[in-house]
């Protein structure tokens, strides 16, 4: 190398060095300047599927909606059992229980400029009822309402668009009317999910959206995914209004000037794709961002970080379960043999309680919730988790017992397991590690009880365990449930009630139960209520159609500007109320 | 006429290679049960529970080649499926995510080939000296890097450290907003392109900050490959009588080695240029994932990890089909370029 080359290079490398050593110098021990003080960045994983208020059901979706739509109430505070006026000043129920009424606020403008009035409250709703997408949150509409189920049809044909316009209707003087078919207490709930955020009924017209004739209602019933036309624009009364949506990048929202409350605190709200958790981490270190979405995984790394607050444990509502299959199908790959041979399990080997029992026996909770969960959960006794109204923190749990458990496996089958032992995958989806430790620890404890029990877990791609659980070929599955509203039959009826998500889907059917769902949530009677859902857990219990988990506890991470934050489980965001937070020292 | 009618023949043979490459996609369905197979169908939740009706539906226990042609005809009619992930159509997803992939390719790809033509023919040309010791000694470090690690050290350090110094995505957020703004035409959705000419250079010099983690990252792992092809080839041109020849003749060595033995040398590094280039497009599938860099690879990341069939598929034969016409510019420009490829077999 010539002398003159070495020379730059010489001073290329001094002049890196120096930089490298100045400009950290340079920084000091003050709190850092505000970054983007007047816009509110996530930085989140995933994004919106629709921006339909009346199709979305995935809290990503949520999160914009419930910025952009306003309901007609909403929930105060933290609470979930105590409520607001938003788009209503004044509310009452019926003394039966069945009618519910809502003043509307004059004076309300949506962001195109057209006023707020009852007959958009009351188109709102009919839309809903008409539209009935299957993947939608309009069976919480349909329940209360008519009485019915999910869906609008009855045997082939459309249900008769009177009966969908008749629960709903504008009454004198700004009040709107819902008819309900029985008492539904958490009815008025239902209306606080951003599926009850009021849309305008010219401007949903005028995009093609139902127009009220029968015609319009036939072609728009249930339609194609993605194919409703609110999917893409938004047009509420909300303290946002919808900039642009950047699909697998970033939704931008921005203040809404004419806001009839005082105007939002920040001049745009970002929304932010980040799927790698590094890159999300530096965001908020560096303050390129006000919230992070933190993994539990991660929550350690996230110990002593500087210039971030963190809220610790929050009661999430939710509840992860472990459901046992009664009806596994012959064709399934998981139960060996198909015989009780000791090479398998035939296809109705949960249906014998002791096995059940043996099951949870033998599931060690404190090992999950320590290891899996790096202690960020509670046990539950019963699909009433808390945080939901008739929450009991009185009733029995189980725990970790091999004495009994053996017990159970002994008198199983006429006593045929013990003695011929049995062979079994549990599956669970790849990449849920928390998921495989509850597989885990429940194979490896089964096994130490008998040398021939021959218990394993293997991992299934989620698209491909999902339809294997619709399809009644995994012989156990672990999946959890996030609250649509914060009622106890919400949880319970997707636990115990036949036609319940999970209970179909393990083909569990306990008439019983059934009946007191359907009694428990038509009575007004809140002691009565109370009663039944503990009689309710009383059966879960005892039968053990499958294990309560954990009911999980969750951190939120902020950079330490972020000033306002309370937790409710209600908002979709885990940032919690945008409004209401606060970028300062 | 000779170079017309190889480029005729070589279009032709692309119909019997496209049939292959779409054989061996097809083919790697197979390999999926058809519960599996029958979500690529699945566009709403509904049909999750009649899972059996869409295997029915869609001929799934047909016989092979009958499922090969449906599936074809609607590769044809342009419908790749669902990319469940993104929340759109996959050909959708292809033409949203090539832009960045491009950016980053347009790039990365001259970096990587020029300064590994440069320094491979500094190695070379001081053979055993200490450029040539320590180039080779980077290039083996470069080529060994793992770029997961690589990729978040830079991260961590012009990120991290120096505090948003170089920032992973594709813009800064007052530049994302504006180039989503009404105000900003996105022409191309090459962020510095529609930058010049919105002529808003704010947007292009945030677009090439964003771009430098990626590119050195790229370029590092790259160009020590290219340097290396390079070198060795360079030395053999070296060797060469005509170099000998032109020293004889009394030229300054500066032109023998660039004139007379580079340009020989070269040929080997172009077409091997042609599959990095290809390669880039296609996705860098850790790098775009690392800055979060939203561009196919790191589709294909977030499509692979969720298993999301359709995607994947598509993805496949959108990489395939670029391959093969990569393949078929690279023969042809070597064709035109090389006059030691004789054409028709015929001799000269």
């Amino acid at each position: 190398m010539k002398p003159r080359t070495l020379g730059k290079f010489a001073v290329a490398a001094l002049v890196l060095i120096v930089v490298a050593t100045v400009l950290p110098a340079c920084q000091t021990e003050e709190k850092p300047e505000i970054k983007n003080p007047d816009t509110f960045i996530v930085a989140t994983i995933g994004g919106p599927e629709t921006l339909d208020p009346a199709a979305a059901y995935d809290s990503a979706s949520g999160e914009v909606l419930q910025m952009v739509y306003e309901t007609l109430i909403y929930y105060k505070g933290e609470k979930t059992d105590e409520y607001v006026e938003v788009l209503a000043d004044e509310w009452e129920i019926s003394a039966d229980g069945k009618t519910y009424r809502f003043h509307i606020r004059d004076g309300i403008y949506f962001h195109n400029g057209n006023e707020m009035t009852p007959e958009d409250v009351e188109y709102t709703f009919e839309r809903q009822l008409v539209q009935d997408y299957v993947g939608a949150p309009t069976w919480m509409l349909y329940e209360p309402l008519l009485g019915i189920g999910t869906s609008s049809h009855v045997g082939d044909s459309l249900r008769p668009l009177s009966d969908l316009t008749s629960v709903v209707e504008v009454v004198d003087d700004n009040w709107v009317e819902f008819y309900l078919a029985a008492p539904y207490e958490p009815f008025i709930q239902i209306l606080c999910g951003w599926w009850g955020g009021i849309v305008d009924k010219e401007w949903c017209i005028e995009n093609g959206d139902w127009d009220g004739t029968q015609a319009s209602y036939e072609a728009l019933n249930n339609p194609a995914a993605n194919a409703w036309p609110l999917d893409l624009i938004t047009n509420g009364t909300g303290p946002f209004k919808l900039e642009y949506w950047e699909k697998a990048v970033e939704v931008s929202l921005v203040r809404n000037e004419n806001y009839w409350r005082d105007e939002a605190p920040f001049a745009r709200l970002l929304i932010k794709d980040v799927p790698e958790w590094t890159t999300r981490k530096l965001m908020l270190e560096n303050g390129d961002c006000d919230y992070a979405y933190v993994p539990t995984i991660n929550y350690e790394e996230m110990e002593g970080a500087a210039n971030i607050t963190v809220y610790k444990d929050l009661p999430l509502v939710q509840c992860e379960g472990f459901f046992f299959n009664y009806e596994i199908s012959s064709e399934s790959t998981f139960i060996g043999s198909g015989q009780l041979d000791g090479n398998g399990i035939p296809t109705d080997f949960f249906t014998d309680q002791d096995i059940r029992k043996g099951f949870t026996y033998s599931f060690d909770w404190e090992a999950y919730i320590d290891d899996a969960m790096n202690g960020h959960g509670v046990q539950p006794a019963s699909p009433v988790v808390k945080g939901l109204t008739y929450y009991n923190p009185d009733l029995p749990i189980y725990s970790h017992d091999a004495a009994k458990a053996e017990e159970h496996f002994k008198a199983a089958f006429g006593g045929q397991v013990w003695e011929k032992g049995f062979k079994m995958t549990l599956a669970y989806n790849s990449g849920n590690d928390t998921r495989k430790v509850a597989c885990e620890i429940l194979a490896d404890n089964i096994n130490a009880l008998n040398p021939k029990f021959q218990v394993t877990a293997a991992p299934q791609e989620w698209t491909s365990y999902g339809a294997q659980m619709y399809a009644q070929v995994l012989p156990c599955f672990q999946v959890g449930w996030i609250p649509d509203f914060f009622d106890a039959h919400n949880f319970i009826y997707t636990w115990m009630h036949e036609g319940g998500y999970w209970a179909y889907y393990q083909r569990y059917n306990n008439p019983e139960a059934t009946a007191l769902i359907e009694k428990a949530i038509n009575s007004p009677d809140s002691d009565e209520r109370q009663a039944i859902y503990d009689q309710l857990a009383g059966i879960y219990y005892d039968e053990c159609p499958g294990i309560l988990l954990v009911q999980p506890t969750g951190n939120r991470y902020f950079r330490d500007w972020v000033k306002g934050f309370y937790f409710n489980p209600a908002n979709s965001a885990n940032y919690g109320w945008v409004y209401e937070l606060e970028k300062k020292y | 006429m000779e170079f017309r009618s190889y480029l005729i023949r070589r279009l032709f043979l692309l119909i019997p290679v496209l049939l292959g490459v779409s054989i061996l996609i097809f083919g790697l369905l197979q390999l999926f049960p058809p519960y599996q197979r029958a979500m690529l169908y699945v566009t709403d939740p509904r049909q999750l529970s009649n899972i059996d009706e869409i295997i029915e539906l869609y001929g799934l226990n047909a016989p092979v080649w009958q499922q090969y042609f449906t599936w074809l005809g609607q590769v044809f009619q342009g419908n790749l499926g669902w990319s469940k992930v993104v929340g759109m159509s996959v050909t959708d997803a292809i033409f949203n995510f090539l832009p960045a992939t491009l950016e980053l390719a347009i790039f990365s790809t001259p970096i990587i080939i020029l300064g590994g033509i440069w320094l491979g023919t500094k190695a070379a040309a001081h053979k055993d000296g200490l450029i040539d010791h320590t180039t080779r000694a980077g290039a083996i470090v470069g080529w060994s890097l793992p770029t997961f690690w690589f990729g978040l050290v830079l991260l961590m350090i012009f990120y991290g450290y120096f505090r948003g110094l170089f920032p992973p995505e594709r813009l800064s957020t007052a530049m994302s907003v504006l180039v989503n703004s009404a105000s900003f035409t996105r022409y191309t959705h090459l962020n510095f392109i529609d930058g010049i000419l919105n002529w808003e250079w704010r947007v292009v010099f945030d677009s090439l900050r964003h771009l430098v983690l990626p590119v050195i990252t790229l370029s590092v792992v790259n160009i020590a490959f290219i340097m290396r092809l390079m070198r060795s080839s360079m030395l053999e041109s070296l060797g060469r009588g005509y170099v000998l020849t032109a020293r004889a003749k009394g030229l300054p060595e500066k032109q023998v080695i660039n004139k007379h033995a580079r340009r020989n040398a070269m040929i080997p590094v172009l077409t091997v240029s042609g599959y990095i280039f290809a390669a880039i497009v296609n996705g860098v599938v850790i790098t775009e994932s690392i800055f979060n860099y939203k561009g196919l690879g790191w589709w294909a990341w977030r499509t692979a990890i969720q298993l999301d069939v359709s995607s994947i598929l598509g993805f496949a034969l959108f990489s395939g089909v670029l391959f093969v016409l990569t393949n078929l510019v690279v023969d042809l420009l070597y064709a035109k370029f090389d006059p030691r490829v004789r054409l028709g077999g015929g001799v000269k």
